[in-house]
């Protein structure tokens, strides 16, 4: 049965659920880009869904006209030496250049304005949108990249937009950097609008992406939704995934994030609970469920998605 | 991944310029790779054709060319771009542009920048580059490699200014030039002659007249241009307009009163070349089947000549001619039976008149006049003088078929060669044009075998 469904749950390249909390990012973006804001930050706590909710964004924006602003998306990673050049030659490799091993940083910025001022002048406000991944692990001089290219793109009349996607927890050091005086020209130009991403806040949040497993259609030919292909029987009878959120919510709320102090249920912990209990358990017990089994099947379901950490059980029996 | 260079796009541009801003807006990366990358993207291109023109040619359809700022008018084969030596301005080469208009021998000037357009760079002082020696050149004005500082210092991304503005005016000429459907300028490279449209050549005083004449709107945009009308090389006349042109140029009527100053104008004119030309040149007319014309070459200068002298014959008492020749001729326009068939321009007849020529009295059924700027009256009078020419030629045969037993037609007749007999043929639709430094005249004719060599101009000594 599941050779024949067009969508794995569980591949998570190919799964994506439009949750509340990444249509408010876009929102967010939407309007920052509208606004003519040079910048801005998202940040979020690690596995919340930030980038998956800034890869969502597709290929580009649209402006207040209709036409389309192209994004472009770079990762950054954490690197032992953290150059100006690495960031140059991240954002051109990322471009699709075949960068020489001899070129230099202005060798590459030159060929990234080049590309950016061209996608650019596609629209008619001439603006293009750069999103930067990771952004905690780049330096305060390594930002300044952004400046300067943002700077490049002002001269040949067009606006680019950069937004830094960041770990709540590893931007802070950066962020202290940011609030010096020297630094006020980063800061001012990317830095000064921040939107916070969170995970799952409230039952009624969780009840809206449960509702999107039952809207995820698993297999086009059929139209069959996550939920009827995997609970034939319930769905037939009327049962929601959505329904249980009230239980999930509770249990969640009792057994985790009040003892872990979480803020929220970050993304990639709950699809992973809801696909243990969607695809392994509920298929199993669909027939014979009732409320104390789905307490059950729940418990097992976020136990087995990995939110409470082994790895502090671990340290704790070795201290 | 490459840059297409469309930050620098500008209207107007040349084939040239476009594989010159790809270059320069891929920086450093290798020729190499460019050309495997556009490979992949155009593969259709990439078959037979050299790498280089493939390139180029990738790039043309990759820039959406087809707008109207980019009139294709102007777009040539990279190849014959690519034989012709690089014309430019210096100002503009800074800034990654280059039109196929500098191309044009007739544009000196770049109308952008109001500086005079070079066959070499200023910076490097090198010919500027070809397509193959691009990729190659290291000069900030000429070369690939230019900086984006650079770039911004030279305005080459300023869409705002006044670049723009220019650029959009000499699009709209060349959209009005297109439209004007009877002109094709054509580049310096190109060879028009095998197309059997009329050539219209430089160095010709006629020239700049007509075009200033038949197209006031041309000529204004060019000289808007800074083009001046004098330098331009070459005309052509599509083989379809000629027709219309011939009406043109037949629908200048002059209000000059010229009875004493059209006599001076031509005694100071040809009394010089009486000197150094005689009749004896035959002109020589040529029939061209596909055409149905006959033609005949001759310079100005023998043509004016060849009048005078025809016309010496009818008024000049000197002559062996007396004025009742002309008083015949003038009676025989205005009431005799070739009346409808010849129009003798009102200049000739004022000047058989042998009085002022005003042409307010004259009656004529043409009553469409047109007032020629002050410098286009002489070169019109010199239409009107060969007309006046072929008409007194047309209307001479037309007295021989038709009055032979006239006495002074006689006369005149014995000094026309034997030889000639243009039976059939009719003379009265005929168009002048200049070629070269030469007039060609056409002629239709129904019949192609008519032999018009010697016409008789051989015996008016």
């Amino acid at each position: 049965m599941m050779n024949t469904i067009d969508v794995h749950l569980d591949n998570a390249t190919e799964f994506f659920i439009m949750t509340p909390m990444i249509k408010s990012l876009h929102d967010t973006i939407k309007q920052w880009t509208w606004c003519g804001l040079t910048g801005g930050v998202i940040v979020g706590e690690a596995r919340c869904g930030k980038s998956i909710g800034v890869r969502s964004l597709k290929e580009s924006i649209q402006s207040r006209a209709g036409e389309d602003i192209p994004i472009f998306r770079i990762s950054i990673g954490n690197r032992d030496v953290k150059t100006i050049r690495s960031v140059y030659l991240r954002i051109a490799n990322k471009l699709g250049f075949k960068i020489k091993k001899s070129s230099t940083s202005d060798e590459m910025a030159f060929l990234i304005n080049m590309h950016l001022v061209e996608a650019a002048i596609s629209n008619s406000s001439h603006q293009v949108i750069l999103i930067i991944d990771e952004a905690q692990y780049m330096t305060v001089d390594q930002l300044s990249v952004f400046a300067e290219i943002y700077n490049d793109l002002i001269d040949a009349h067009c606006n680019c937009t950069v937004f830094f996607v960041a770990n709540e927890s590893q931007f802070e050091p950066l962020a202290k950097e940011l609030i010096k005086n020297e630094n006020t020209y980063l800061r001012e130009r990317f830095f000064n609008h921040i939107h916070a991403f969170y995970g799952i806040r409230n039952q009624k949040e969780l009840k809206s992406c449960l509702k999107r497993y039952d809207a995820y259609v698993l297999h086009h030919a059929s139209h069959k939704t996550a939920t009827e292909y995997y609970c034939p029987k319930l769905y037939e009878s009327g049962w929601r995934l959505s329904d249980v959120a009230a239980t999930m919510w509770s249990i969640y709320h009792e057994t985790c994030m009040k003892p872990l102090k979480h803020q929220s249920w970050n993304m990639s912990q709950f699809t992973r609970t809801t696909n243990i209990l969607l695809m392994d358990y509920l298929e199993k017990y669909e027939i014979e469920l009732n409320d104390e089994i789905l307490e059950g099947l729940i418990m097992r379901s976020i136990e087995a998605s990995g939110i409470h950490p082994n790895i502090h059980a671990f340290v704790g029996r070795h201290v | 991944m490459y840059n297409i260079g469309s930050a620098l796009k500008r209207p107007f541009e040349s084939k040239y310029n476009t594989y010159r801003r790809f270059l320069v807006s891929n920086g450093n990366l290798s020729i190499s790779n460019l050309s495997a990358e556009l490979r992949i993207d155009y593969p259709e291109f990439f078959q037979s054709k050299a790498r280089l023109d493939c390139m180029s040619v990738a790039l043309h359809l990759n820039t959406n060319d087809s707008d109207a700022s980019s009139p294709s008018i102007l777009y040539r084969l990279s190849k014959s771009e690519e034989q012709e030596k690089i014309r430019n301005c210096p100002i503009c080469a800074e800034m990654c542009f280059h039109s196929s208009l500098y191309q044009y021998t007739w544009v000196t000037q770049c109308p952008l920048h109001n500086v005079s357009l070079t066959t070499h760079c200023p910076t490097c002082h090198q010919q500027w580059p070809s397509y193959g020696q691009l990729a190659n050149r290291k000069c900030n004005t000429c070369g690939r490699l230019l900086s984006w500082r650079h770039l911004v210092q030279v305005n080459a991304f300023d869409e705002s200014s006044q670049i723009i503005e220019k650029m959009s005016e000499i699009s709209e000429i060349i959209i009005l030039l297109q439209n004007a459907n009877k002109v094709t300028l054509v580049s310096s490279s190109e060879n028009a002659n095998n197309t059997g449209n009329l050539v219209f050549r430089e160095n010709t005083d006629l020239f700049p007249s007509v075009i200033k004449s038949l197209y006031p709107h041309l000529s204004s945009h060019l000289i808007a241009l800074g083009v001046d009308i004098k330098d331009i090389t070459k005309l052509v006349i599509r083989k379809e307009n000629i027709q219309a042109l011939g009406n043109e140029v037949n629908r200048h009527q002059d209000l000059i009163n010229v009875s004493e100053k059209v006599k001076k104008v031509v005694n100071k004119k040809i009394k010089k070349e009486v000197l150094k030309w005689t009749c004896k040149k035959l002109l020589k007319f040529k029939y061209n089947n596909s055409e149905g014309l006959y033609s005949c070459i001759r310079t100005q200068e023998e043509l004016l000549e060849t009048a005078y002298y025809l016309w010496l014959a009818f008024i000049d008492p000197n002559k062996e001619s007396t004025p009742a020749s002309a008083v015949l001729y003038l009676q025989s326009i205005c009431n005799g039976p070739g009346y409808n068939l010849i129009s003798a321009p009102p200049i000739v007849l004022n000047i058989l008149k042998g009085e002022s020529a005003d042409l307010s009295s004259f009656n004529t059924n043409n009553s469409s006049y047109y007032i020629l700027p002050e410098d286009v009256k002489e070169h019109v009078f010199e239409i009107r003088l060969i007309q006046a020419f072929l008409n007194i030629l047309g209307y001479l045969i037309y007295l021989r078929d038709a009055i032979k037993h006239d006495l002074v037609w006689l006369e005149f007749s014995e000094q026309l060669p034997s030889r000639f007999h243009p039976n059939n043929w009719n003379l009265f639709n005929y168009i002048l044009f200049p070629q070269n430094d030469n007039y060609l005249l056409l002629f239709e004719s129904n019949q192609s075998k008519l032999n018009f060599k010697n016409i008789g101009l051989y015996s008016i000594e």
